[in-house]
């Protein structure tokens, strides 16, 4: 049904491999350009607002109140630890025996397998990277520096926030630039009290509202997409019927689609690039039908491999010719490694005695986030780079449930007010390293023919001086604002289950040592882009969804212009 | 890591496409056999009546709470947590009766809440507790989410609109 024997009808201007955050951006960027594209993705189809079966259900709705079954756990040791894998969100992620992978270390792989990938199931949050967090590995030796500064991926910042809808204040802190942005959520009274604790204390720590990727007030160009203001359902992971926050089903490709100019194939594996050693480049990619294992060619000018990043690596690995027996570009022989992640390991919890007055009301899809101050400026601890961390207070109810009867259900439905909880958790860099690396299994295949991949990535001695220098801070700053009852945790999970693993296709400006150049180009294979999380140097601290959107949408840009210089 | 079979990828596939209806009824989620007798049944009813009455607000059992018990029971507990439940929800009738000399079906509330008080605390051994607490728990989470009281006494909003982050508490 989809095999057209005619490759002239397979051939496209750009292929554009996945459509998640960053795929569902390079389509939206190629189609406004005039470039006819496909989008092939792996999982199945998921049309905005069609196909969120859940989305408009109560909780009384749900047999299991949101939680899994039994057997859905035993199935699924990995994905059950994911926050988001309880039964109204659990259609949006693999399932383990769906695409298994060996775990040479331990490591928690949580994706998302469909249209849309997993824009449907991001937090949400986009804080920009400043030129501190570029200047990192350059300034510690530790990894391969950025080929790019902040004031390169400025403009492009700008160009995704306007069209995405990114809810913030300008804060003006030079750790966390500010944007272009629409009004920003509130903080509670509580937030706000630790705020000004700290400004009293510190002259480095802020609490700000996070930015994150809500219409608090639609503009023009979010009713031409068809979405509207953000409800504060805080339902988003089951799809969001308003379109009231980013994903890629509700923004970028019903837009790319309207230009005419998008084809969009979900069930489509791509096996690997087709890299052509005459031509010296590569001409298409080999696609696995999801259902029938059958294979078929598609062929385009330029293609954009973003996969999310362990499967962009994996399609790069398993890209073998003569020319590239390593790997698609890979002369360096650093593809697959300098994996690196966020470190989401600690968190903190407090109560405060006071403003018992007040409460909050209604709901926001946003907290309170303080922006990293550790070696922010210089190195000034025993640790490399910094974390940030989220920060938010809140009032619960509470009830009696000691007895049972009459008086158990007055106490139910008389609920009382609990103190002030406040908690923190932190999202540190790590750091790139070559023995941190995902490789193929050279004999093992999966359910589709390919290789098995091999996770082979650990935390460092960094990683655990970082967990003990937050929450030797952390408890110092609930402290000296007032906080009591502050109790800090260690949870050990393993990497994988921050799902901000980036890096092993980086950037860099010498081919010896990186995949790509300052165009999220690669080096060896001029027509050939990767802009999702494989691309990442470094990891900084900042959720890194926006500065995907972004590299993705600078690189296309440069892609349409070479292409029309004739040099792709 | 063991690979799936071919015929289970093309199952899981279709079930995948099938979308809505397939991920929602609870009965194709499990083909656990755990089941509740006539008699267990009952026993579960005046339990959770007892734990969450009627009155003028309705209580556990007019609200169908039973069913999301069982539900919960049947679908997310291991065998061995089920199987103490059955064993206890089966005890129940004996242990009131040695206990009050009547059938618990013919007690009164407050007769029925003191043995809930005794079961709690452990008096009837350490299996009849940890079930009466599973029970308790479930009756509670299943009674505050259904409809009726999320709607009429929970002030439910599905999509609030709006944030104060600082509201006084009127007194």
């Amino acid at each position: 049904m989809y095999i057209l024997n005619n490759a002239e009808k397979r051939t496209y201007g750009a292929i554009v491999i996945g459509s998640g955050i960053a795929g569902g951006w390079a389509a939206k960027e190629f189609c406004d350009k005039g470039v006819k594209t496909l989008v092939l993705e792996r999982g199945r189809k998921v049309t905005h607002n069609e196909d969120y079966p859940t989305t408009l259900m109560s909780p009384w709705e749900f047999p299991h109140r949101g939680r899994l079954t039994q057997e859905e756990i035993d199935a699924n040791p990995i994905a059950s630890k994911c926050y988001q894998f309880k039964e109204d969100s659990k259609h949006f992620i693999v399932k383990d025996k769906e695409h298994p992978y060996e775990q040479d270390k331990p490591f928690d792989w949580i994706r998302g397998y469909q249209v849309g990938g997993k824009s449907l199931l991001w937090a949400r949050q986009t804080q920009r990277w400043s030129q501190f967090d570029f200047d990192g590995p350059a300034r510690d030796g530790y990894a391969t520096p950025w080929p790019i500064n902040y004031k390169d991926i400025d403009p492009w910042y700008s160009h995704v926030e306007y069209f995405a809808g990114i809810s913030g204040n300008k804060d003006g802190l030079d750790s966390l630039p500010d944007g272009d942005f629409l009004p920003g959520y509130e903080l509670t009274c509580v937030e706000k009290h630790f705020q000004s604790e700290l400004k009293k204390h510190y002259k480095d720590r802020h609490v700000i509202s996070a930015r994150c990727a809500h219409i608090s007030e639609p503009r023009e160009i979010h009713l031409q997409q068809g979405r509207g203001r953000c409800l504060s359902r805080n339902l988003c992971q089951r799809g969001c019927p308003y379109g009231g926050y980013f994903s890629s089903n509700a923004s970028t490709l019903p837009w790319a689609a309207k230009t005419g100019n998008l084809t969009l194939r979900p069930d489509s594996i791509v096996e690997s690039v087709i890299y052509d050693d005459k031509k010296k480049k590569a001409v298409g990619v080999r696609v696995i039908d999801a259902h029938t294992n059958e294979m078929v060619e598609y062929y385009a000018k330029v293609i954009f491999v973003t996969a999310a990043a362990l499967n962009t690596n994996a399609i790069l690995l398993n890209s073998k010719s003569d020319r590239f027996p390593n790997g698609l570009g890979n002369d360096s022989g650093v593809l697959g490694k300098f994996v690196a992640f966020h470190n989401y390991r600690a968190s903190i919890s407090a109560e405060y005695d006071g403003y018992f007055d007040f409460k909050t009301e209604g709901s926001r899809p946003t907290s309170g986030y303080i922006p990293r101050f550790r070696n922010l400026y210089k190195q000034d601890t025993n640790f490399l780079r910094g974390y940030a961390a989220g920060m938010s207070a809140r009032r619960a109810n509470t009830t009696d449930r000691d007895s049972v009867g009459e008086s158990l259900k007055n106490s139910l439905l008389n609920p009382k007010w609990t103190n002030w909880s406040a908690g923190s958790h932190m999202m540190g860099e790590t750091i790139p390293k070559e023995t941190n690396k995902i490789t193929l299994d050279p004999v093992k295949k999966d359910a589709h023919g390919l290789p098995i991949m091999h996770m082979d990535v650990s935390y460092d001695d960094n990683d655990d001086k970082m967990v003990k220098d937050f929450i030797e801070q952390f408890t110092e700053m609930y402290t000296k604002a007032g906080f009591k009852n502050i109790r800090s945790r260690d949870s050990k999970q393993a990497p994988g289950l921050d799902i901000h693993e980036m890096g092993g296709c980086r950037m860099g400006n010498d081919p010896k040592t990186s995949m790509l150049n300052k165009w999220n180009q690669m080096h060896a294979v001029k027509n050939v882009f990767v802009s999702d999380g494989a691309s990442m140097t470094s990891t900084s601290t900042q959720n890194p969804s926006l500065t995907y959107m972004a590299l993705t949408a600078r690189a296309v840009d440069y892609a349409v212009k070479e292409m029309k210089k004739g040099n792709l | 890591m063991s690979q799936i079979t071919r015929r289970e990828w093309v199952k899981g596939m279709a079930l995948a496409t099938l979308g809505t209806v397939a991920f929602y009824d609870a009965k194709s989620l499990s083909p656990s056999n755990f089941n509740f007798s006539l008699a267990e049944d009952q026993t579960l009813e005046l339990i959770m009546g007892a734990i969450i009455p009627e009155s003028s607000i309705p209580g556990a059992i007019s609200l169908g709470v039973p069913n999301f018990v069982k539900t919960m029971m049947k679908d997310c507990y291991e065998v061995k947590a089920q199987q103490s439940f059955k064993n206890v929800m089966g005890d129940i009738p004996k242990l009131f009766l040695n206990e009050n000399k009547k059938e618990i079906s013919m007690a009164s509330e407050s007769e029925k809440e003191q043995f809930l008080f005794q079961l709690e605390k452990g008096k009837h051994g350490v299996e009849a507790q940890k079930t009466l607490a599973t029970l308790k728990g479930l009756t509670i989470q299943g009674y505050m989410s259904t409809e009726y009281i999320m709607v009429n006494h929970l002030n439910y909003q599905m999509a609030p609109g709006f944030f104060n982050g600082c509201a006084p508490i009127k007194k």
